[in-house]
């Protein structure tokens, strides 16, 4: 007898299939300034969004904010062709396309083109996202009662970069991933 | 057996880093306070996780069934153990079948209860735990003492150290922004050389095949994506209806585990990569037994660590003390039907703090009381047990205990000190008995009443 039989001999008074499931909460926080909240819960995680009026000032400001960055992988760009990458190929900065922003704690959905690596959000010193302001919403309910996720891979809610306090409850930017999070609210 | 009590003692011995230890875990509880208080529906979302855990496991069979048949549709290998063994068994076979000879892995509760690190280093698999509390307790070779912070119980110049005597770091700086890079640096070179991926499960998506793991630090992130093979070993409670109720977990785990509003990295599984393996082993090891019984709504843990942060016995005797896997009192909980831990479900105060933090709604002060009736069987609680029979006897019997007690009232008053405070009376170690009054209580009633 195979060892998902075995189990199941446990599971068959539940394994009934259900006529509906829990509705949702009815009614959850809702931020009166999603901006100025998605902002102030970004830099608590440690990021940073800044709001650009125009979308042809994008390259004067990443040279600004990015000033010594010269290997940029950039997934809005171009197609890339993984196989001419080096698997533990390292960036200086990567720009990725937020889908959804949320305003109760700063996090943004991210999913990309299979033909960009996963590392993109590891292995790059810095991650710039780009980020509608009109796709922000208030929490986490709401945000997945939007995103579509059908059709991808691998996604994840990103708040700020990568961190750690497992040292004496020291909070520490950088454990493994990005060590800077910035984000261009258009 | 173990004795909870005595391991708490030796804990003790040092006052000075009791009160540290105390201290750090009372901090995290206070950023979880000051976390939920921007959520208005706070304890609506908590009964929701609750409904929706007791929901999933009432058609748990179902859940499972439809998450298997998606995920394969996705394209992930789905296993299935019965128990710690064969979990060990089938992810060393998929392992040896790559010729993967180093893995890196993240945190995931489960592997550390099927022991999984020790058997692959048996059949010859170096692995490297990456989560960096995880990897200061692996380099240190012991043992997580909490589940969401598993080197809380350890001193910054402690992590130098062992930093200095294994990564040959300089051993006179103890800055923990300094230490933390140096274990990146280290471990970057870990992740490069890996062969294959472990990671644990916090939430699989019965409808869309699917599974989310959150981390800080991208550890699980950074792993999965370098080397071409990826397990994932999930206890099957973890399973959920679909990304939905995701909308209500995501908002109760980090902020009950550290008092963040996220954790940095909340990642979503749904496919491997291009040519690369993703398989998932679903473990059973005792959780279905539990379903139907008393002690179901255990298996609603989130595992967060909220119970641990805010338990003045776990603040005050810490992790290691419980030498369960899982400390705590989620953890005394879980094994306390065992002989084994029969002292942890003792290991409590019945003050009911857990209860009130839990995400889930587990009624663990109950939980913990109920089990002090099984472990109260335990060999070891003889002597106990025959005590409480003594006990039992004199509380059915009014007037012998009336006499006995007038009989203890004067022998309270008059034996000589070495008597009364022996090595019988532990209750007496640390405390003095209050001045003993000449007349019973019911005497004094008996007397107004007339």
């Amino acid at each position: 007898m195979s060892s998902k039989s075995q189990i199941f001999k446990n599971l068959t008074k539940v394994n009934n299939t259900p006529l509906s499931k829990p509705r949702l909460l009815d009614s959850c926080w809702q931020s009166t300034n999603p901006i100025d909240d998605f902002t102030k819960a970004l830099e608590l995680a440690g990021g940073e969004a800044i709001i650009v009026d125009r979308e042809k000032d994008f390259n004067s400001l990443i040279d600004r904010y990015f000033s010594s960055t010269t290997k940029i992988i950039d997934t809005r760009k171009y197609y890339l062709e993984q196989d001419k990458l080096d698997k533990n190929q390292t960036w200086d900065l990567s720009i990725i396309e937020g889908k959804i922003g949320v305003a109760e704690n700063g996090a943004v959905w991210v999913d990309w083109n299979d033909n960009y690596p996963r590392t993109i959000i590891t292995l790059s010193k810095n991650i710039l996202i780009i980020l509608s302001k009109d796709t922000i919403v208030s929490n986490m309910q709401e945000a997945y009662s939007k995103i579509d996720l059908s059709n991808i891979s691998y996604g994840t809610f990103l708040a700020g970069p990568s961190k750690t306090a497992d040292i004496e409850q020291s909070l520490v930017i950088g454990a493994h991933g990005a060590i800077g999070l910035k984000i261009f609210l258009i | 057996m173990v004795e909870h009590s005595l391991r708490a003692k030796e804990f003790l011995k040092d006052l000075k880093y009791v009160n540290w230890h105390n201290q750090a875990l009372w901090y995290v509880r206070q950023k979880r306070d000051l976390a939920i208080k921007s959520i208005p529906e706070w304890e609506e979302l908590r009964e929701k996780a609750e409904e929706i855990k007791s929901h999933t496991l009432e058609y748990l069979g179902y859940y499972l069934e439809s998450f298997e048949a998606k995920a394969i549709e996705n394209g992930i290998e789905v296993f299935w153990a019965e128990d710690a063994k064969e979990l060990q068994e089938i992810v060393g076979n998929i392992l040896k079948q790559e010729g993967a000879k180093r893995v890196v892995k993240s945190k995931s509760m489960l592997t550390e209860e099927c022991e999984l690190n020790p058997y692959l280093e048996s059949q010859g698999i170096e692995v490297t735990d990456t989560d960096l509390g995880e990897r200061i307790v692996q380099l240190a070779n012991d043992r997580p003492s909490h589940i969401v912070l598993p080197a809380i119980h350890i001193k910054k110049e402690q992590v130098s150290e062992i930093f200095a005597k294994n990564l040959g770091t300089n051993p006179n700086i103890s800055e923990p922004f300094i230490l933390t890079r140096e274990a990146r640096k280290a471990l970057r070179e870990n992740f490069y050389k890996a062969d294959a991926a472990i990671t644990g499960v916090n939430f699989a998506l019965a409808k869309e095949g699917g599974f989310v793991v959150c981390t800080n630090e991208g550890n699980a992130d950074l792993g999965t994506a370098l080397p071409n093979l990826h397990i994932a070993c999930m206890g099957l409670e973890k399973v959920i209806p679909s990304s939905q109720e995701l909308g209500i977990f995501t908002r109760l785990l980090a902020r009950s585990a550290t008092g963040q509003a996220i954790t940095a990295y909340t990642s979503h599984f749904f496919k491997p990569r291009v040519g690369s393996r993703l398989c998932v082993v679903i473990v059973d090891n005792g959780r279905s037994k539990r379903l139907g019984k008393k002690d179901e709504k255990l298996l609603s843990c989130i595992r967060c660590g909220a119970c641990m942060n805010t338990c003045p016995v776990y603040r005050r005797s810490g992790g290691h003390s419980y030498e369960s896997v899982i400390p705590g009192p989620i953890g005394s909980a879980l094994s306390g039907s065992l002989f084994e831990y029969a002292s942890l479900p003792f290991a409590c105060t019945l003050c009911s703090s857990c209860d009130m933090v839990c995400p889930s709604k587990i009624d663990l002060h109950h939980q913990l009381y109920l089990k002090r009736y099984e472990a109260i069987k335990a060999p070891e609680y003889k002597t106990k047990r025959r005590i409480l029979k003594m006990v039992a006897l004199l509380l059915n019997h009014p007037r012998l205990r009336r006499f006995i007690m007038k009989i203890f009232r004067v022998f309270v008053d008059l034996a000589p000190r070495s008597l009364i405070y022996n090595r019988f009376n532990i209750w007496g170690e640390e405390r003095e008995i209050p001045k003993v009054s000449k007349r019973s209580f019911y005497e004094i009633y008996k007397e107004i009443k007339k």
